[in-house]
C-alpha cells in the first residue's frame, strides 16, 4: 500500500520517464475519491437501464436504496408492464441472515418477485456481506429457474470485487442472454453500447440512425431493453459510446459472434462526422455513403445560423475546467465548435476507451504511449491530478506573469495545440486561474478537485446533474446557450456583497 | 411503469420492495459532518461512502469531503486493519483535519475487524483525534447510524471539567441545518445558552469551494463536544435519533436528559419552549408568542381547507411521529404512517396519537412503501407527506405531495428552511395549504373557479 508521498513522487516518475506502474493504482486509502463499486457499476450502468429486467439486491437495505433510480435515465420502456426501473427489490437482509446465511431469505424473495411481478427475467446482484458469508447464489439462481420457468441470471458483484461491476455484468449479458433471440434484423444491424444517462441523446441517435438505414438492433449501457439484447448477435457492427472502458465486451462478442465494432462518439460536431463516416465505411455501400454524406449536409446547414450566431458572442472566450477527464474531453470538443479557448486544470487518468485495464496499463508499461482505439478517435492521456493543460497562446501570454516550480515536465502536445504542465500545486493553479482570468469556471465535481478560483464566474454541468444533453448536432447550440446564461447570470453582478467592496 | 403494485394485498417474508430507509453508515456520515473540521471516513469499499455522498448531495445540494478505505478482496480475506491504518495516516497528512470520524459498514461489520483494537496505538498527531463508531448496515436505518455515530463521539470526546458551563445540550437528530438553525433560535430567545451536537449549519449551505485542507466553517467544534460533560441538562430531541447519546451522556458524566419529540407543531414545540422556559428561568420572548399566536391565526382561517383530509406520512420515525401529532391536532387524519426504520415504539408512540384523536390509523415500522402503495389503493387518502421517493407514489395514486423529510432530491431551497418551531409550523402549514388547495382548484369544473 502507498502512502500519499510515496504516491506523488511515484506519478512524477511515470511523468518524467522513469515509471512506475503500481502510482497508477487508483485505490488510495483514505483519499476522497468518488469511485463506486463493482456493485455500483454492475447495477447502475449495464442492469438498472435494461427494461424488462427484475433487479433483487440480496444484501442488506442499503444498496438497493441508494441505487433505487439514481441512474438518471429517461427511458421508454417496450413493455411497460414489465419496466421496473422506478422500483427498487432487495432481500433486506438483518443480522440473523449474516450469522446464519441468506439463502433462505433470498430463495424466498425471488418466489414473491415471481408471485407478484411475473418478471421475464431476475437478476440478482450481491452486495458486500454476500461474498463473506458464502450464500451460494449461483445455484439458487439455477434451481429458482427450473422451478419457476424464469429466467434468473446471478451475478456476483460484491463491492470489494476488484474485478470492474460493469464487466461483471456485460458478461453474465453476454453469457445468458445474448444469442438467445431469432428476430430478424435490417440490412445494416447495429448495436450501441455506450454510457448515456440521457434519454434525448439516445432518442437523437435513434433519429439519425434510422434517417441514415441502421437498424439498431440492441442498445446495452443506454436505454435498452432485454427483448432487444437477445438478438443483439445479429448486428454486424458493435459501436461503443462509452467514456468508461466497456471492458472487453466488444472484444468477446467479436470472439464470439464475429460482431466488429468500432469507437462512436457523439459530442462534438468532428466526432459526429467522423463517427458517422467511419460507420458508412465500414458497411462500404454507395447508398450508405451518399445518404451519411447528405444527412451530414443537411444537418450542418440547419445549425449553421444559430452556430455562427453563438461562435460570435462566444468567441476568444476563455473558460478553465476541472474535470475528470472523460468529461473535459466532452467539453473539449464542445468548446472548439464553438471557437471558445478551454484551459483544463486537473484531469485524471481513466483507462482507454475500447482497452481494459490491464492491457493499456501493460502498454504504459512497455513504454508505449497508450494504445489506439480501433478505427475511433485518439485520445491523450494526462498522468497526474493537478495539472493543467492550457492553449499555447495563453501560455506564451502568461508566461512572463507567473513561476511555475515543476517546468520539467511541460511539453506541448501538438494534436491539440497546448501545453501540458504536470503536477501543479494548488498554489499554482490558484495563481494561474489569477493569471488567465476566466469568462467562466467549471468547479466540476467538487470533492474530486479541491477548488481553486472562488470568485470566478462557475457552473456546473456535470454527468449527475444533466438534465440537458450537449450530444448530437444540436449538441454545441444547447452547450453555448447555457454558457452564456452562466456567463450572463444577473446574479453576478451581486456575487459580493456591496460591504465586502474595497473602495 | 411506476404503478406495478397490486390491489389485493400480499404478504412478504423476504422481499422488500421500495424501501423507506437507508443503511447505518449514511445515518454517521451526517452525524460526522456536523462536527467542525472533521472527515468522515467510511471503513468499507468505496462504492458505500460513494452512494452516501451522493445522496447527501441530492439533497443539500452541496458536496461533502469523504473518505474511504477502499477495501478489496485481500481485506476480505486478511482483515481490513492495514488499509484503515494507511487510510488514516493518508487522511492526516493530506487533509489535515481536526478529527477523523470512522464508521464502518457491512463489510468491514462483517468481516469482524477490531477497530478499537487496530487503532489502539496509532499515532495521531499532536492536537488531533480519532473517533469511531460501529455501524453495521444490516441492522437498524440510517437514523440508527446517526445515533450510534453521535454517541460514539460523546463516549469519545465528552468530559467533565473543573467547571459546569451552564449550559444546556441540545441534541437536534437528523434534521435539516434549517431546523438546527431554528432551534439554536428558540432557545436562545428562551435565554437557554447551548451546545447543538451536531450541527450541519454552515456546512452545506456554504458558497465558495473550499481548498483540499479547508473545512467548512459550520458544525460543532471539537471543545464543545468535550464541554458537553459540563452541560446542565440533556435535551434529546427524537426517541431514534438522540436518545441513546442522552443516555451515553447521563451515563459518562452525569448530565441529567430530557428525552422529547422532535419539536414539530404546536403541542411538541410547546413542550419544548415549557422546558426551557424552567430551565433558563426566563419568560416565553414576544418573538416566540407572536409566532405562536399567528400560527393559531392561520389554523383557525383556514381550517376548512384541511379539516378532516385523510393524510399517508413516511420518512423518518422521529420526524414522522411529531408531524402526526401536529396534523392530528389540527383536525386533520394521520391515516398511515410508516417509517423504515425498525422498532417497536415507532407504533406504540404512533398508537396513542390514533387513540387521543380517535383516528382508526396504521402505523407500521419496518415498512415499505410497497406496502403503503397497497393500502392506499384500497383506502386512498387525500395527501401524502414524505420524501422524494414519494413521488412515484403520488403519481401513481393521483395524490398531491408534500415534500418534508429525507432525502428531498427533486426540490431547492428546502434543507435552509425550517420545519420546527411555530414558524416551522406555519412553514408546513402553508406547503400542506398549498398542495391541498392546488389540486382543488385543478379538479374544479371551469365554471366553479374562483379568485377566493
Ligand atoms: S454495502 Fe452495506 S454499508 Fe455499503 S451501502 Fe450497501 S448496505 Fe450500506
Amino acid at each position: 500500500m502507498v502512502s500519499i508521498t510515496e504516491r506523488k513522487n511515484m506519478a512524477n516518475k511515470v511523468l518524467t520517464g522513469e515509471r512506475a506502474i503500481s502510482s497508477l493504482m487508483m485505490d488510495m486509502p483514505g483519499m476522497v475519491c468518488k469511485h463506486g463499486c463493482s456493485y455500483v457499476a454492475c447495477r447502475g450502468l449495464v442492469l438498472t437501464p435494461i427494461s424488462g429486467i427484475l433487479i433483487i439486491t440480496h444484501g442488506p437495505v442499503g444498496c438497493s436504496y441508494y441505487s433505487w433510480g439514481g441512474n438518471r435515465l429517461r427511458h421508454q420502456a417496450a413493455n411497460a408492464q414489465h419496466d421496473y426501473f422506478s422500483n427498487s427489490f432487495s432481500t433486506h437482509m438483518d443480522e440473523s441472515d449474516i450469522i446464519f446465511g441468506g439463502e433462505k431469505k433470498l430463495k424466498q424473495a425471488i418466489k414473491e418477485a415471481v408471485e407478484i411481478f411475473r418478471p421475464p427475467v431476475i437478476a440478482i446482484c450481491s452486495t458486500c456481506p454476500i461474498g463473506l458469508i458464502g450464500d451460494d447464489v449461483q445455484s439458487i439462481a439455477e434451481a429458482a429457474e427450473k422451478e419457476y420457468g424464469v429466467k434468473v441470471i446471478s451475478f456476483s458483484c460484491e463491492g470489494f470485487r476488484s474485478i470492474p461491476g460493469y464487466r461483471i455484468a456485460n458478461m453474465g449479458i453476454i453469457e445468458n442472454v445474448i444469442g438467445t433471440g431469432q428476430n430478424n434484423v435490417g440490412k445494416y444491424p447495429v448495436n450501441i453500447i455506450g454510457e448515456f444517462y440521457n434519454g434525448q441523446r439516445a432518442k437523437e441517435i435513434a433519429r439519425i440512425f434510422k434517417h441514415i438505414g441502421y437498424d439498431i438492433v440492441a442498445v446495452l449501457m443506454g436505454d435498452g431493453n432485454y427483448d432487444d439484447l437477445k438478438n443483439a448477435h445479429q448486428a454486424k457492427l458493435n459501436l461503443f459510446n462509452s467514456d468508461k472502458v466497456v471492458a472487453d465486451l466488444v472484444e468477446v462478442m467479436q470472439d464470439k459472434f464475429g460482431t466488429d465494432w468500432m469507437g462512436f462518439n457523439f459530442i462534438g460536431l468532428d466526432n459526429i462526422i467522423n463517427s458517422l463516416k467511419n460507420m458508412a465505411d465500414f458497411f462500404g455501400t454507395p447508398e450508405l455513403l451518399s445518404k451519411t454524406e447528405d444527412l451530414i449536409a443537411d444537418e450542418l446547414a440547419k445549425i449553421q445560423d444559430s452556430m455562427d450566431d453563438y461562435k460570435m458572442k462566444l468567441k476568444n472566450r476563455i473558460a478553465v475546467i476541472q474535470e475528470d477527464e472523460f468529461v473535459s474531453r466532452h467539453y473539449q470538443a464542445l468548446f472548439s465548435d464553438l471557437d471558445v479557448n478551454p484551459v483544463m486544470v486537473g484531469n485524471e487518468l481513466f483507462c482507454r476507451p475500447g482497452q481494459n485495464e490491464m492491457s493499456f496499463m501493460s502498454a504504459v508499461e512497455r513504454g508505449c504511449s497508450t494504445p489506439d482505439t480501433k478505427l475511433g478517435v485518439r485520445y491523450d492521456t494526462d498522468l497526474e491530478h493537478y495539472h493543467i493543460n492550457l492553449p499555447v497562446r495563453l501560455y506564451e501570454q502568461i508566461k512572463t506573469k507567473t513561476t511555475i516550480n515543476d517546468t520539467n515536465g511541460v511539453h506541448s502536445k501538438m494534436a491539440y495545440d497546448s501545453i501540458l504542465i504536470p503536477n501543479l500545486t494548488h498554489g499554482e493553479t490558484e495563481q494561474l486561474l489569477n493569471t488567465i482570468q476566466p469568462d467562466i469556471y467549471f468547479p466540476g465535481i467538487k470533492e474530486n478537485f479541491a477548488g481553486v478560483g472562488t470568485g470566478y464566474r462557475s457552473c456546473f454541468f456535470n454527468a449527475d446533474d444533466y438534465r440537458f444533453d450537449y450530444g448530437g448536432f444540436r449538441g454545441a447550440i444547447h452547450f453555448a446557450q447555457d454558457l452564456l446564461m452562466a456567463i450572463n447570470m444577473s446574479v453576478w453582478q451581486n456575487n459580493v456583497a456591496p460591504w465586502k467592496i474595497d473602495q | 411503469m411506476i404503478d406495478l403494485t397490486s390491489k389485493e394485498p400480499v404478504t412478504r417474508q423476504a422481499l422488500r420492495i421500495n424501501p423507506i430507509a437507508g443503511c447505518q453508515p449514511l445515518g454517521a456520515m451526517y452525524a460526522s459532518l456536523g462536527i467542525h473540521g472533521c472527515m468522515p471516513h467510511s471503513y468499507g469499499t468505496s462504492g458505500c461512502s460513494r452512494f452516501q455522498k451522493t445522496l447527501l448531495k441530492r439533497h443539500f445540494r452541496k458536496s461533502s469531503k469523504v473518505t474511504t478505505s477502499v477495501l478489496k478482496e485481500s481485506a476480505a480475506i486478511f482483515g481490513g486493519d492495514a488499509n484503515l491504518k494507511t487510510a488514516i495516516k493518508n487522511i492526516f497528512e493530506t487533509y489535515n483535519p481536526e478529527i477523523v470520524a470512522v464508521h464502518t459498514t457491512c463489510l468491514s461489520e462483517t468481516i469482524g475487524d477490531d477497530i478499537k483494537a487496530c487503532l489502539y496505538d496509532f499515532p495521531i498527531p499532536e492536537g488531533k483525534y480519532l473517533i469511531h463508531a460501529n455501524t453495521p448496515s444490516y441492522t437498524g436505518s440510517h437514523i440508527t447510524g446517526f445515533s450510534n455515530m453521535v454517541s460514539s463521539a460523546i463516549q469519545y470526546l465528552a468530559q467533565v471539567t473543573a467547571n459546569p458551563n451552564n449550559k444546556a445540550c441540545i441534541l437536534p437528530g437528523f434534521i435539516n441545518p434549517g431546523d438546527m438553525k431554528e432551534i439554536k433560535r428558540i432557545s436562545r430567545l428562551m435565554g437557554v445558552d447551548n451546545i447543538m451536537f451536531p450541527d450541519t449549519c454552515g456546512v452545506f449551505g456554504q458558497r465558495g469551494v473550499e481548498r483540499i485542507n479547508e473545512y467548512p466553517a459550520g458544525g460543532t467544534k471539537v471543545a464543545n463536544i468535550i464541554d458537553l460533560g459540563n452541560c446542565k441538562k440533556t435535551f434529546a430531541l427524537g426517541k431514534y435519533a438522540s436518545e441513546a447519546a442522552a443516555v451515553q451522556l447521563k451515563n459518562q458524566c452525569g448530565v441529567p436528559f430530557k428525552l422529547m419529540d422532535l419539536p414539530i407543531g404546536i403541542e411538541a414545540t410547546d413542550r419544548f419552549i415549557m422546558e426551557l422556559k424552567q430551565l433558563g428561568q426566563q419568560d416565553v420572548a414576544n418573538d416566540l408568542e407572536e409566532e405562536r399566536e399567528q400560527l393559531i391565526d392561520i389554523i383557525l382561517d383556514a381550517h376548512s381547507f384541511f379539516y378532516n383530509k385523510k393524510v399517508a406520512l413516511f420518512g423518518d420515525p422521529d420526524i414522522i411521529i411529531a408531524l402526526s401529532e401536529f396534523i392530528a391536532g389540527i383536525g386533520m387524519i394521520p391515516q398511515y404512517a410508516v417509517t423504515g426504520t425498525p422498532g417497536a415504539y415507532f407504533e406504540d408512540r404512533m398508537q396513542q396519537i390514533f387513540s387521543k384523536y380517535d383516528i382508526d390509523g396504521i402505523a407500521k415500522s419496518s415498512a415499505d412503501l410497497f406496502d403503503l402503495q397497497q393500502w392506499l389503493k384500497n383506502d386512498p387518502v387525500d395527501l401524502l407527506m414524505g420524501d422524494t421517493h414519494g413521488k412515484l407514489l403520488a403519481r401513481a395514486e393521483d395524490v398531491p405531495l408534500v415534500r418534508i423529510g429525507f432525502p428531498i432530491m427533486d426540490r431547492h431551497v428546502h434543507s435552509y428552511l425550517p420545519i420546527v418551531g411555530y414558524r416551522g409550523a406555519i412553514r408546513i402549514l402553508e406547503m400542506i395549504l398549498n398542495a391541498l388547495m392546488d389540486r382543488f382548484d385543478r379538479d374544479h369544473p371551469e365554471n366553479d373557479l374562483v379568485f377566493i
